[in-house]
């Protein structure tokens, strides 16, 4: 089963290519954020925010720790989780997105839309979506029913 | 000889190990081939990585962090804005003027004062039970309880500290994730120190105020000087109160489930019955608290603030916090951010004439100009905001979750010696070095 695991070269390929994009994504709104010179000179849809760019840092190692061992199981693990926490993040974004704009017909204050709608973690999503279904679907032949939780 | 002299390791663990070595004996004769890989498995390659578990961990608990406060704003915005407006129909419609602002300012204010924790509350308990339901709550205290134990502390108080930097009422509830007496009330006990977002604004009033290009540094080391007395206090607890040393350490026995899709139901169960205990215990002391702060404040009856008991109160205090260079302002905006935190802005603006809806520029400007601090008084400040308890929810939640006086006196006593200790020395040592 475990074999039957494995990634193959192109999803490490394109594995690689998310992981390199989350990394310098995630780099750059660090330091962004941890030096006001550099968040002056970076992109007005580049948040500056340090501990959202360690969290796309993190997604980003596990991209390419999936994709460098793409010949053992962990390699889907490591995707699953990436995909995992690409989501997370993009829905999140999307959240706080409608929170503001909800939070400005609330107090009556200006929203800018475009700043909250453009972060780049929402964007990302996307080409994170092929790699999480074919994970996922991997994932769901382990086991042909996840258990759920009672209260 | 003891059990643990004889089996060479803690009992538990011998136990536990036997247990598995069993169950892997009975396996290993009904079942053929090797165990299939499950999902659980294949997540937790990733999840208890040694280097990428714990970051993976942060990375969760800032989703949660930011889920609970940004997500829920419009929530506590409105419930603010419903408030006000009820106090201000409150108001226009109560003849009597002193009626009228103890409807408008003590009940509609302080019940809205109450309420607008309740978003978060909710909101942090549906995140926690959505990452406990999933089964990666248990993941989470596995992975950092290497880290915590050498200071007295366990894998479990991770997330109610770190829930602490945001609040430190949903910080202390979450406690009862951890099953040892022991180890919760350690971290209850610690909990106070991490510093929550209430205390920011406070921090960024006097660092802009007095401490110009060294005001970002200066807010800086107040969230490590934070997390770097939580645990070194943990640790001196751990040696020096017996209740903390008796019997023997267990040692971190964790089965982990496995990861399971949470439902809904399950979700919103758990939120609400954690939630709502914070509306019938703490909303009770939080409100009773706010219109003491008020009757105190406004009495005697038209008087100015300056002319107030709570002013009174404060040149009472202004002896004791004379040797850190604080005034009388600063006694009671001290006493009032032992109401709560978010007070305390408002109360130099007050002073100021300013008025509570005052720029922070402003109010900033007045400081340095009416000389209220030196850049080292104001550091020092700063750092009793940040040592003393937060606010007085914090200190009822803390009673309701020990359910002990003492514990809850101990708490708000080390946390206002430290916090008088830790400003005094900054204030000397400063001065030895000749900064002012």
């Amino acid at each position: 089963m475990a074999e039957a695991l494995r990634l193959n070269r192109g999803i490490a390929i394109y594995a690689a290519f998310l992981g390199v994009l989350y990394l310098i994504i995630g780099l750059m709104e660090f330091l962004s954020g941890l030096t006001p010179h550099l968040g002056e000179l970076s992109p007005w849809w580049m948040p500056r925010d340090i501990f959202s760019g360690l969290s796309a840092l993190v997604i980003g190692l596990l991209y390419i720790a999936s994709s460098t061992s793409w010949r053992r199981y962990e390699s889907m693990g490591y995707l699953l989780v990436a995909t995992l926490l690409s989501a997370i993040f993009a829905v999140l974004y999307l959240l706080i997105a409608g929170a503001n704009g909800l939070d400005s017909l609330i107090v009556g204050e200006e929203w800018s839309w475009m700043e909250d709608i453009s972060r780049p973690e929402i964007w990302l999503l996307l080409p994170s979506l092929p790699p999480l279904i074919l994970s996922w679907r991997m994932a769901m032949r382990l086991k042909p029913e996840v258990p759920t939780s009672e209260a | 000889m003891s059990v643990r002299e004889v089996l060479g390791e803690e009992p538990e663990v011998a136990m536990a190990e036997e247990r598995y070595r069993v169950i892997g004996e009975i396996l290993s004769k009904v079942f053929r081939g090797a165990r299939p890989l499950t999902l659980s498995d294949l997540l937790d390659e990733a999840f208890l990585n040694r280097y990428l578990g714990i970051p993976i961990f942060l990375t969760l608990w800032w989703a949660l962090f930011r889920f609970t406060f940004d997500v829920s704003a419009p929530l506590s915005d409105l419930i603010d804005i419903i408030f006000s407006r009820l106090g201000e129909f409150a108001s226009s419609i109560i003849g009597n003027e002193w009626w009228s602002a103890f409807v408008s300012d003590a009940i509609c204010g302080g019940l809205g004062g109450v309420l607008v924790f309740i978003p978060p509350i909710f909101f942090l308990f549906f995140g926690l039970a959505l990452l406990e339901d999933s089964g990666y709550l248990a993941r989470a205290a596995f992975v950092v309880d290497k880290i915590l134990r050498p200071f007295g502390l366990q894998g479990r108080s991770f997330i109610p500290l770190l829930l602490g930097f945001g609040c430190n009422i949903p910080g202390v509830m979450a406690t009862r994730t951890i099953p040892s007496e022991r180890d919760r009330i350690l971290t209850i006990c610690v909990n106070p120190l991490i510093t929550c977002s209430a205390r920011l604004p406070v921090y960024v009033l006097i660092a802009g105020a007095v401490l110009g290009a060294y005001a970002s540094m200066a807010v800086f080391t107040m969230y490590l000087l934070s997390i770097v007395l939580a645990l070194l206090m943990a640790l001196i607890f751990k040696a020096l109160i017996p209740y903390f040393r008796r019997g023997r350490r267990a040692p971190f026995i964790l089965e982990l489930p496995n990861y399971a899709r949470p439902t809904l139901r399950s979700t919103l169960t758990h939120m609400y019955e954690r939630g709502i205990l914070f509306l019938r215990k703490a909303g009770t002391i939080i409100f009773l608290g706010i219109i003491v702060v008020w009757l105190l404040s406004s009495h005697p009856w038209g008087a100015p603030l300056d002319q107030s008991y709570i002013a009174t109160l404060g040149r009472w205090l202004e002896p004791l916090f004379r040797p850190l260079g604080f005034d009388w302002r600063g006694a009671v905006a001290l006493f009032f951010g032992f109401i709560a935190k978010e007070i305390v802005v408002g109360t130099f603006a007050v002073f100021f004439g300013l008025g509570e809806e005052a720029e922070i520029e402003e109010v900033q400007r007045s400081i340095v100009e009416l000389g209220v601090f030196t850049p080292l008084t104001g550091f020092a400040f700063m750092a009793f905001t940040l040592l003393y308890i937060p606010c007085l929810a914090t200190v009822g939640i803390i009673y309701r979750e020990t359910n002990s006086i003492k514990w809850t006196l101990f708490t708000v006593i080390y946390g206002l010696i430290l916090a008088y200790l830790i400003a005094l020395l900054i204030v000397v040592i400063g001065g030895l070095m000749g900064l002012g």
